[in-house]
């Protein structure tokens, strides 16, 4: 939890080796959105903007884009997902939905504490 | 006796183009060797559907019980179920057979070449024609596997398998997985790729090998010949596609230009005058009847002057459960055109019809210029959505809005209301 990045769209970065990330969406975001059921992801080698929808989750509530908080490219997708979205809601953090190369990560992204104390205001 | 226009085929392009031609006061002779309705209404679309059906009446008595119908367990007989496909392929054959003939089309049962511009041989006797219509089809493609079946000889069974292996992922193959599995069949489906419906939006895609694994159904991607050999099954169909049918129509020395299909321009014209062709038959052809009908009806305009416009969205469907359909551009045509898209997406789960009627996952997409904000297109997934489809072609064709699609009402409750949902998506994006 410590090593994770939090962006003000509820999406969680990890820093791998070689520039790379594996990004996520939050406990509090899984928790809004209630039963995931389908989660549509980028193919490898597509690119990512920040602030910009990068796939969308569906749960039986709604269906959210999920913003991407850094630019860069997807190289790997975490295909479990696709069989078993509803893994996000068991274990979100464990859950990571792709890896990317990334060229540059938003400015504003939050420490877990940090993270907390937006939770608060919202 | 010279006529305007010899057609030679009777499935969807060549009696749609003689009906029209009829219509318009053409002398037309149309030739088929097989049966009229071809393979649309013999051997594709129509006894599809018919076991579509039957597999979602099988799956919805099943699950009757939570409507409160409770009588037993349903049983199929299959041969009663191909009797009476077989009935309804009749009875269907015959309307459009009466139809022709009340049009006073003539229709002459046989095999008939091209000998030369202007002229067609049929059963040793000679037409005079001012225009031809090659619109003789395609038949499936030859399997790879010993022992392999195609559609047509599966159509033919008459009873229902243990285990099917199924080779390839387009949407016959993702069709017939979906009717046997309905059935209780075991069915594996070996693909080369990574995944089903390669040439479809990937949402769709992912969508339905989700739904598909669900039910029960194997998908084994990434499958090599040698693999796809050793699986062992009772039925291995062979669903790798169609390949254009010429049956010897034509004479060598006709040179007409041919690229896996015939080569034809927006008119339906081939590389000679007088000429044409439409449906399956043709070069890079989408194998659906809708289209070949609107093509072979486009050609014999073209022959009387009466241009129609181009039609400007392709709609494609794939009949399982819950329906499949996309119209138009998707999000990965319009980034590899470089046009900035808005998307709206709204799921079914809070749709009063979808849960009445047990509904599964599914969700309606619209995809829609930022600038002009028309509709470019739309893929769905849920129940109807071969009809649904129909509106939203209607709107791209006629460059409607989002704002117009927002604002038109729909029925309630009804499946379609969630293209209201998915245009109000969008105009909350653009706030």
């Amino acid at each position: 939890m410590e090593e994770l990045l939090f962006s003000k769209n509820h999406t969680w970065i990890l820093k791998g080796k070689n520039e790379s990330v594996k990004i996520g969406i939050s406990e509090y975001a899984q928790e809004k959105l209630g039963a995931i059921v389908f989660i549509n992801l980028p193919e490898v080698g597509d690119s990512l903007s920040m602030d910009e929808s990068l796939g969308d989750v569906e749960s039986i509530k709604t269906v959210s884009d999920i913003i991407s908080p850094l630019d860069g490219e997807v190289i790997q997708v975490n295909d479990v997902l696709t069989d078993a979205p509803e893994s996000i809601n068991l274990d979100p953090y464990g859950s990571w939905l792709l890896e990317a190369r990334v060229e540059k990560v938003a400015d504003d992204l939050m420490n877990v504490s940090e993270y907390a104390d937006y939770l608060e205001q919202l | 006796m010279m006529y305007d226009l010899v057609v030679i085929g009777g499935g969807p392009a060549g009696y749609s183009a003689a009906l029209e031609a009829a219509g318009l006061g053409l002398r037309i002779v149309l030739f088929e060797q097989d049966m009229i309705g071809g393979t649309c209404l013999n051997r594709g679309c129509v006894p599809t559907k018919f076991l579509v059906h039957v597999a979602e009446l099988y799956t919805q008595m099943k699950k009757a019980s939570v409507y409160g119908i409770c009588e037993g367990n349903p049983k199929m007989d299959f041969v009663v179920t191909m009797q009476r496909q077989k009935e309804i392929i009749f009875q269907l054959r015959n309307s459009l057979e009466q139809l022709m003939k009340q049009k006073k089309i003539e229709i002459v049962q046989g095999k008939a070449q091209i000998i030369r511009k202007g002229m067609v041989c049929s059963g040793g006797k000679n037409y005079e024609t001012k225009n031809i219509l090659i619109a003789t089809g395609s038949s499936p493609s030859e399997p790879f596997i010993d022992g392999a079946i195609t559609s047509d000889e599966l159509l033919q069974l008459d009873y229902i398998p243990e285990t099917m292996k199924i080779i390839g992922g387009g949407v016959v193959a993702v069709e017939f997985a979906h009717i046997f599995n309905s059935f209780g069949t075991n069915v594996i489906m070996c693909i080369r790729g990574e995944r089903i419906l390669r040439k479809w939006d990937k949402e769709l895609a992912i969508g339905l090998t989700q739904s598909m694994k669900r039910k029960g159904i194997t998908i084994l991607s990434n499958c090599s010949v040698e693999k796809m050999k050793e699986i062992e099954a009772e039925v291995t169909l062979s669903a790798v596609g169609r390949s254009a049918r010429l049956d010897c129509i034509l004479e060598d020395s006709l040179a007409i230009e041919f690229d896996n299909g015939i080569v034809v321009d927006e008119f339906g014209r081939t590389n000679i005058s007088g000429i044409y062709a439409a449906g399956d038959v043709i070069a890079k052809s989408p194998q659906l009847a809708h289209i070949a009908m609107e093509q072979g009806k486009r050609i014999v305009r073209h022959i009387v002057g009466k241009f129609l416009p181009n039609p400007a969205s392709m709609i494609e469907c794939i009949y399982v459960h819950p329906e499949i359909a996309s119209v138009g551009m998707d999000e990965a045509e319009a980034k590899n055109k470089d046009i900035k898209i808005i998307t709206g997406k709204q799921t079914m789960y809070s749709n009063a019809r979808t849960l009445i009627t047990g509904g599964e996952r599914g969700f309606i997409k619209l995809v829609v210029d930022v600038e002009s904000l028309e509709i470019l297109g739309a893929q769905l997934m849920c129940e109807c959505a071969s009809d649904i489809a129909g509106e939203l072609a209607l709107a791209i064709n006629k460059k409607l809005t989002v704002y117009d699609l927002a604002q038109s009402v729909r029925p309630h409750p009804s499946f379609c209301e969630a293209v209201t949902e998915a245009a109000e998506k969008v105009l909350e994006k653009m706030r």
